[in-house]
């Protein structure tokens, strides 16, 4: 099950990742070093997490230290509201580059669908994707009606990922099934809820925790997982990260499944409107 | 912010506190800043007893200033100004199913405690149709899927448009997002919120004799009688037409500022609506009670002018409107706190009948 998955382009992509906010300096370092020994190859970052010069460095040190090469990894990075407003993405597009000591990216992301801004970020965002710089683009906390407004703009290139909050206390089905009706890929952020007391006390995850002798994280992870969704767990623990990725030596039940499917409250830990006014 | 009142003493004791219980880096930097100012002073007297005493009042004058902007901040003056945030700087509870925007009148109208709905008041006072829709834009995402937007109208909503003055716009700092607020500038906060006491030396007073805090929401009886209740009205249309240049409410003719404001209004509410129902959400209109004495003082062709007019041009919709404001139900004085709005008695009455009414609908 720990495989690939195929982006609409046909680019390969980590079925799972690891995420970097709000991890910065010597954490981050630490981080993506154990990270990478541990196995993750995609990793997932932001202009806006403040940290993308710090991921470069950390990645050097990684190409140094371990005999991994740029190619052997995944990276992301998203375009933020900031920058948008600014404008001249292709421009933005060479500081991630230079902040990440990389010449391309794997992924590049539109942070939010900022309001007035998006669709002329998106059609610079092609513009990049043709140029070669990056391998793929997609989007961030997409709905359907945001993605039905860029196909209303003509655009040629329809986004390869869409990444939102998913975790049991919200599982975006709809979403989900609507993204994936479209070709579009589906990560998730906040896979594992901030570990919300609603779910340390779950009386389905503990079930199912001490049925696979695995522990809650590794029981919503592999949740994800067997929907066809790439979640982006973070953590600063090489103990946890470890953790995090040692999810595919077992198999949840269809039934099982859907009663973790039932925690569902609809519960945004980042309400959307909070970050992208008007959104 | 965080509604404690400190006395001179206690804020001292706790500057004291907070030198023992900073972090390192920022013991470090304070004792970093302390040498520099010691430096600076030493390095112009060539006199280490001079450079000290310099130093010492430098530091004693900061923590003073320091103390009394803290001081100021804990006065009823400066908590009035930004008593409307608090709603926003609590943990919003997710997935509300009811939520009102507004003005004072909306402020006053609607509470859900007693209601078996999860909502929140997040109407404030006073404020544009233009801040309304900026409010909705930053906080929607609370509301759950089909929540109900309850867009309280007063009666001259679609004449007032974006405030001019930054103190105005000040009151928005703490709870929204700096792209929603007109002229938003850090300057301006720091003005305003930050460190009153430095652009506002005169509200220095406010820490020797303090005005009284802004209580009226939770009123519960009308402390006006009825002679006072009339003079209330007779001040508020005062008011107004002095605000909007209104020389006689029954006049046919509205004029060219008044006219160009409602245009710009209708095309916000429609807006307002819209913004609604693409994400979908329930807007609704409503028009809050006022009393009889309030009331009488609209001709009905003021009222068909500004308000009905402008609701039935911004609903294109055609959403529901829940219209109060000659509602036989709510005309008894005891149920507000003054001429036009509601008390908490009335509020209660007022929400929940609202409620019943949209169950109807």
């Amino acid at each position: 099950m720990n495989s690939n998955r195929v982006l609409s382009n046909g680019v390969e992509i980590p079925c799972i990742g690891m995420g970097t906010w709000p991890l910065n300096h010597k954490n981050l370092m630490e981080a993506v070093l154990s990270g990478i020994k541990c196995g993750y190859r995609a990793i997932d970052g932001a202009r806006d997490y403040n940290n993308e010069r710090c991921l470069g460095i950390s990645l050097q040190t990684v190409y140094q230290k371990t005999e991994f090469k740029r190619s052997d990894l995944f990276i992301t990075s998203k375009i933020g509201n900031g920058q948008q407003i600014k404008g001249i993405i292709t421009r933005q597009i060479d500081e991630t580059l230079r902040n990440i000591k990389t010449d391309y990216l794997d992924l590049w992301l539109m942070h939010w669908p900022y309001p007035g801004y998006y669709i002329e970020t998106w059609q610079q965002m092609e513009k990049v994707y043709l140029s070669g710089k990056v391998r793929a683009i997609g989007v961030c906390n997409f709905r359907e009606r945001h993605l039905k407004t860029l196909t209303e703009a003509h655009v040629s290139t329809l986004p390869m990922i869409n990444q939102i909050e998913i975790h049991p206390l919200r599982t975006a089905k709809e979403e989900i099934a609507y993204f994936t009706s479209q070709s579009v890929l589906v990560e998730a952020y906040t896979p594992l809820g901030l570990m919300d007391k609603r779910l340390i006390e779950s009386e389905t995850l503990k079930l199912l925790s001490k049925r696979y002798n695995k522990t809650i994280p590794q029981i919503i992870l592999r949740w994800h997982i067997q929907q066809g969704i790439i979640p982006l767990p973070k953590s600063g623990s090489s103990i946890r990260l470890k953790e995090n990725i040692d999810i595919f030596d077992f198999s949840l039940t269809n039934d099982e499944i859907l009663k973790i499917d039932c925690l569902n409250e609809n519960h945004k830990l980042y309400p959307e409107s909070k970050y992208c006014p008007g959104y | 912010m965080k509604i404690t009142n400190y006395t001179p003493s206690q804020n001292i004791a706790l500057a004291i506190n907070l030198c023992f219980y900073m972090n390192f880096r920022k013991k470090l930097l304070a004792l970093f800043f302390i040498l520099i100012i010691l430096a600076s002073i030493y390095l112009l007297t060539d006199s280490l007893f001079i450079s000290i005493c310099l130093a010492v009042s430098i530091i004693l004058s900061l923590l003073l200033f320091i103390l009394l902007n803290k001081q100021l901040k804990q006065t009823n003056w400066y908590k009035n100004q930004f008593i409307d945030s608090q709603k926003f700087l609590k943990d919003i509870p997710h997935n509300l199913e009811i939520c009102n925007l507004g003005s004072n009148p909306g402020k006053f109208a609607f509470e859900y405690d007693d209601t078996l709905l999860k909502g929140e008041n997040w109407a404030i006072g006073p404020q544009s149709l233009s801040y309304d829709f900026r409010v909705l834009k930053n906080y929607f995402s609370y509301l759950q899927d089909g929540g109900t937007v309850l867009i309280a109208i007063a009666p001259l909503s679609s004449c007032l448009t974006d405030y001019k003055d930054d103190r105005t716009n000040a009151k928005y700092y703490p709870f929204l997002d700096t792209s929603l607020i007109i002229n938003y500038a850090t300057s301006l906060n720091l003005r305003y919120l930050q460190f009153p006491i430095l652009f506002a030396p005169k509200a220095v007073k406010f820490l020797i004799r303090d005005i009284p805090s802004d209580t009226r929401f939770l009123l519960s009886t009308n402390p006006m009688n009825s002679a006072e209740i009339e003079q209330d009205a007779i001040n508020w249309i005062n008011g107004w037409k002095n605000q909007f240049s209104i020389t006689d409410m029954s006049s046919k003719i509205v004029s060219e500022e008044n006219q160009s404001a409602i245009e710009y209004n209708t095309n916000l509410l429609s807006e307002m609506i819209e913004f609604c129902t693409v994400r979908n959400l329930k807007p609704i209109l409503v028009l809050p009670p006022v009393t009889k004495a309030l009331r009488s003082k609209f001709p009905e062709i003021f009222l068909e002018l500004y308000v009905y007019s402008f609701i039935r041009n911004s609903n294109t919709q055609h959403i529901k409107v829940l219209d109060y404001f000659n509602d036989e139900r709510f005309t008894d004085n005891g149920l507000y706190f003054n001429s036009f709005f509601l008390n908490s008695k009335g509020r209660r009455l007022f929400t929940n009948s609202v409620l019943l009414d949209i169950k109807q609908i």
